[in-house]
Order: structure tokens, then C-alpha cells, then sequence
């Protein structure tokens, strides 16, 4: 976590495109800081973006939502495919009494997907 | 950005030309001194505001206000004005909190009459309006509840119970901004929102009690109904959880149109739509809605501040609205005899004869101003919001201890009623600029006059 004047900054890496995903969904979940309750729960959806940085942001937005609207944490993520501009993913995780940290939104702000050697990174910035 | 890049056009002014950038299409230009400068320089702030001198329809300069700090796509503190016939709507423009505003309460008690009942006070305030992350409100509204909430704001809140009609008159837009059109927010939006009415969230967002410690203008604030020693209570706070659903959806959307519009930005955190579009058409009206959502939460909230009232200090005991404005919104307004669609992302109007409310940090010190005419002349009639964050609220965490800063609050005078330690250190006075020295900007540049400082006395924080 690196800090930001106005908010929260992350840099996440991984290996592989759905590494990277699946990292940037935990990093989300560990600064909401869940109170977990035992219930377990599942989501799926799919998405379509203009290119993969929007995709990265815009799933994790769904993410987000998610967390909000249902009160739910995820802790793991499944892509039944992933590419470059489309995602179909599945989502475990557990219902949440509360969180910890108030998250608004995930922007695109400063956010970057780039393939180097060594696997794929990205900044996210979270408006908190 | 490095303070060369800038021209010093007065002490209080400073320019970045058009010539920086090849993309620019106004100048920009940020009001501050030279010492604050040396401190904004050291952010990306004023990057972000040559992004924002990029956009389609931008006329004049892109302003940033002396408490600009570092955003996403926009700087914090940053006015754009755009031609709506050709230009753009950028969600990015005014915010993920759409409407975040303040509302200045006036009430008949001096700092003696409350001083006996202070901590009981801030107690009975922070039991009838609830805070912290994730907290709901009193009111949990039915899907047809909510959509008569995001038509009509403030007024259907009072229409429920929640204030009279005369406190609609001091209300910036009489606490509706009209057209607007519920069937443009998302589902998700409003279920985020549905039991988050009359709740002041987290983050910067308070609740607080002042007592005037300084008048600067006696005949304005006697227009007002200001005096020394009386004290007020201020409400910051905006759309939560429904507010930030609506930017993220209308962010998306704008994304996923900009090509079709050949619109090319730096920064895809200023995706943008030409007014005139559908998509363009559609976020105001969502926009507009998510506004009165807004306003008729500070509505539920001044129910709450005026039922702690009365509790701790009796039926004669008043708390009327003073004013009440938004500081992250959009607005048609009319400069030279053209209109133009004022984008504000943490900045306030500041029509000429307006009060202008700046909270200050907790420990420090809030003012209101009134707008003057250099406004309409120079900002679109825009001032500045508050202090302006300098610190990451991680930076706070690992630099101020919670229990000092509240031993110190207290050697202050302030009783400090915040649901975390946490939530009270990201908000300490020293992650913020010298609001003195902001407010002292504007009104050297003309923007807005000084009438009355406020000092804490009691802070109501999540």
C-alpha cells in the first residue's frame, strides 16, 4: 500500500492475468477489514470493457458493489475465462456484519495494466 | 510540476499557460500565495488540472482554489466551465461523493448557556444521527420512497416530517435541483442507499458544534443572525453509499462512449460525454437526483441535530438553517451572457451576497464567507471548500497517536464523540492546510469576504 493525499493507493503484481485479478480482489477485501459471519456465499457475473485496465477496474467496482449491496467479503475468485477485454468470473466468500474501512469507489485513476517480463502489474487507487 | 512552470500573475494568483502541454486548450490557474504554492507543487495536483484545461468546451482557464490537493482525474479544489453546446460532462468533475456539501445550523444559545450540558450534548448528537462506516439510518425507504426522495431532495423529507417549508428557502436550489430523473440511477445505487438517509458516513464527514469566536463583518453577519459567542452546528456530509454507486456507474458508461464520440483524454478518470448526448443527458439527471438524495440527508440530519436540542436543552432551545450548500455538483449558470455547465469538485459557489461555509479541520478553525463579485469576474462565482487534505490518511495513522490527539482535543476545549480512534487521527488538524491562510486567499483575490469564524466546541465524527 503506498499512500495517496486523498485516498488509498495499492500496486498489486502476479504472475498471470487472473493472478493479478485475484490479487486485487484480497487487497481489496483486507483493507475493508470484513467482520465475517460463517455463511458462506457465491456470486458469478460477466463483463465486457474497452481495454484491460478498464476491465480490471470495472470488476473490481462489481466487486465492490457487491460487498456493499449484499453485505459480503469475497476470499477467492474463479474465471471461467478471462482475456484481455472479458471476464467470467465466480466469487466465494462470506457474509460481513460490518467493514472496517468505507470504500466509495475504485477509480481508474493512475491505474495501468502493463505486461512486463515477469508477469503483470497495475496500480489501483481507492476513493475512501 | 515544479513552481517554475508557473507565472506569478498577482500574489495571490498564479498561471501554468497554455504552452505547457501541446493539448491544453485553456490556460490554468490556481489561486494561492507563494508559500502554499511551494506545498502544491509537491502533489500532482496541478497535473491534473492541465488534464482538466484538455477537456472539450472548457472556456477561459481551469481553476484550482487554494485548498487544491491531489484527486483522481480532477484535483480536489478544481472549478472547469464548459460551453454545453460543445463541450462535455465529465462525472469525474464532481465527484464519487456527488453533492458532498455543508449545512450551517444557527442557534439561539450562546457558549455559556451550553457549556453546563456540552458533553451531553455531543452524546444526544451522536445518538440521533448515526455515523461510521456502514452505519444505517433511522429511515429504510421502499423502492417508491427513495425515487420520491431523488425527486424532490429536501422538500420530501420536510413533507415527511423531517423540517418546515422555511427551511427550504435557505437551501442552496431550495434543496431540489431540478430536472432530474430517478430511473437513471442503478439498482445497486440505490439499494446502497436505501437505508443511508440521515447517516453522516465516515471519512472527513462530521458533525459539529462552534461558537463564533470572531466577526469580521458586523453588518453581514447581523443580516445573517450571527453574533459573538453564539453558537452553531455544521453538517459535511453528501450522497453515501448511492452517490458513489452513481459516479461509478456513469464513469463506466462514459468510458465505454467515448469513442464513438472521438473524445481522447489523458486521464480516464475524466471520462467525459458531450452534454448534448445521450449518455450526457442521462448523468445529469442522474446526477441531479443523487443531489437531492443529498440534500435530504443533511434534512434528516438537522431532524436529528434539532431532537438532540431540545433533549439536553429544552423546547425554546432553536437550531435554524443558516445555509446549506454543495460543494461537489455541477450547475447551468449564466456568465457574459452565455450558459455554461460549472463543473465544482471541492469547491463551493460563491454568487456575490451568498454565504460561503468552509469547514476547517477539527481543532482548528471553519469560516464563513460571503461571495463578492471578483467570483463572477474571475472563478465562475467559485470559491474554496475547506482546508485541504496534506497528509494520506495512512500517513495520520502512523504519525498521531489517537489518544493524544484526543488529550489534546480536550486541553483544546473540544469533546471528541468519534466511533473510532482511527476515524478521529485521519481527520487530526495536521493532516490539513492552514485554513486561515486559505480562506485569507480568497479574500485577497476578491472571491469571498470573511463574516464570521467558527471554533470548535464539540466534533461528531463515524
Amino acid at each position: 500500500m503506498i499512500a495517496h493525499t486523498a485516498d488509498v493507493r495499492f500496486r498489486i503484481a502476479s504472475e498471470t492475468l487472473e493472478g493479478l485479478f485475484a490479487e486485487a480482489v484480497a487487497a481489496l477485501t483486507e483493507f475493508m477489514q470484513p467482520a465475517f459471519i460463517d455463511d458462506v456465499v457465491s456470486a458469478s457475473f460477466e463483463l465486457d470493457a474497452i481495454d484491460t485496465t478498464s476491465l480490471l477496474v470495472d470488476f473490481l467496482s462489481e466487486v465492490l458493489t457487491r460487498c456493499h449491496v449484499r453485505h459480503e467479503a469475497y476470499e477467492s475468485v474463479v474465471f471461467a475465462s478471462l482475456d484481455a477485454l472479458s471476464l467470467r468470473a465466480s466469487l466465494r466468500g462470506r457474509k460481513a456484519r460490518a467493514f472496517g474501512e468505507d470504500v466509495k469507489a475504485v477509480t481508474y485513476h493512475e491505474a495501468e495494466v502493463v505486461q512486463r517480463e515477469g508477469g503483470w502489474s497495475t496500480m489501483l487507487v481507492l476513493d475512501i | 510540476m515544479r513552481k517554475q512552470d508557473l507565472h506569478r500573475i498577482h500574489d495571490n494568483l498564479w498561471e501554468i499557460p497554455q504552452t505547457h502541454r501541446g493539448d491544453m486548450r485553456v490556460p490554468a490557474r490556481v489561486y494561492t500565495n507563494e508559500r502554499m504554492l511551494e506545498q502544491i507543487v509537491s502533489d500532482r495536483s496541478l497535473e491534473q488540472l492541465v488534464n482538466v484545461a484538455t477537456l472539450p468546451g472548457i472556456q477561459r482557464y481551469a481553476i484550482a482554489m487554494p485548498d487544491v490537493h491531489e484527486g483522481y482525474g480532477f484535483p480536489i479544489g478544481g472549478v472547469a466551465a464548459i460551453d454545453p453546446g460543445e463541450g462535455v460532462i465529465s462525472p469525474g468533475g464532481i465527484g464519487y461523493d456527488i453533492n458532498c456539501g455543508v449545512r450551517v445550523l444557527r442557534s439561539n444559545q450562546t457558549l455559556d448557556d451550553i457549556k453546563p450540558v456540552i458533553r451531553k450534548l455531543a452524546h444526544s448528537l451522536a445518538r440521533e444521527i448515526p455515523s461510521g462506516v456502514g452505519r444505517g439510518g433511522n429511515l429504510t425507504l421502499t423502492k417508491d420512497d427513495l425515487d420520491r426522495v431523488l425527486r424532490d431532495g429536501a422538500k420530501r423529507a420536510v413533507e415527511l416530517g423531517h423540517g418546515t417549508p422555511e427551511d427550504l428557502r435557505h437551501i442552496e436550489s431550495e434543496g431540489r435541483i431540478t430536472p432530474n430523473d430517478p430511473k437513471y440511477i442503478s439498482d445497486d445505487a440505490k439499494q446502497r442507499g436505501h437505508d443511508q438517509l440521515g447517516t453522516i458516513g465516515s471519512g472527513n464527514h462530521f458533525v459539529e458544534i462552534d461558537v463564533i469566536d470572531t466577526i469580521f463583518d458586523a453588518d453581514a453577519a447581523q443580516t445573517l443572525g450571527l453574533d459573538e459567542n453564539q453558537i452553531v452546528v455544521q453538517i459535511h456530509t453528501g450522497s453515501r453509499g448511492l452517490g458513489h454507486q452513481v459516479a461509478t456507474d456513469w464513469i463506466r458508461s462514459m468510458i465505454k462512449a467515448m469513442p464513438k464520440y472521438g473524445i481522447h483524454i489523458p486521464d480516464r478518470e475524466l471520462a467525459c460525454a458531450p452534454v448534448q448526448s445521450d449518455e450526457g443527458q442521462k448523468y445529469l439527471l442522474a446526477m441531479a437526483s443523487a443531489a437531492n438524495f443529498a440534500f435530504a440527508n443533511r434534512q434528516l440530519i438537522t431532524a436529528g441535530a434539532r431532537r438532540a436540542w431540545s433533549h439536553e436543552l429544552g423546547t425554546s432551545a432553536r437550531l435554524d438553517i443558516l445555509y446549506d450548500v454543495a460543494h461537489n455538483v455541477a450547475k447551468f449558470e449564466e456568465y457574459d451572457g452565455k450558459l455554461l455547465l460549472v463543473h465544482r469538485k471541492g469547491a463551493t459557489r460563491a454568487f456575490p451576497g451568498q454565504p460561503v461555509l468552509i469547514p476547517g479541520s477539527m481543532g482548528t478553525a471553519s469560516y464563513l464567507l460571503m461571495g463578492q463579485d471578483g467570483a463572477m469576474r474571475e472563478t465562475f462565482g467559485s470559491s474554496c471548500h475547506g482546508a485541504g487534505r496534506v497528509m494520506s490518511r495512512s500517513a495520520a495513522k502512523q504519525k498521531i497517536n489517537g489518544h493524544e490527539l484526543r488529550a489534546r482535543l480536550e486541553k483544546m476545549g473540544i469533546v471528541a464523540e468519534a466511533g473510532s480512534l482511527k476515524g478521529l487521527v485521519e481527520e487530526a488538524p495536521e493532516a490539513y492546510k492552514d485554513v486561515d491562510a486559505v480562506v485569507g486567499v480568497v479574500a485577497q483575490a476578491g472571491i469571498a469576504k470573511r463574516v464570521a469564524r467558527f471554533k470548535p466546541v464539540a466534533v461528531i465524527k463515524g
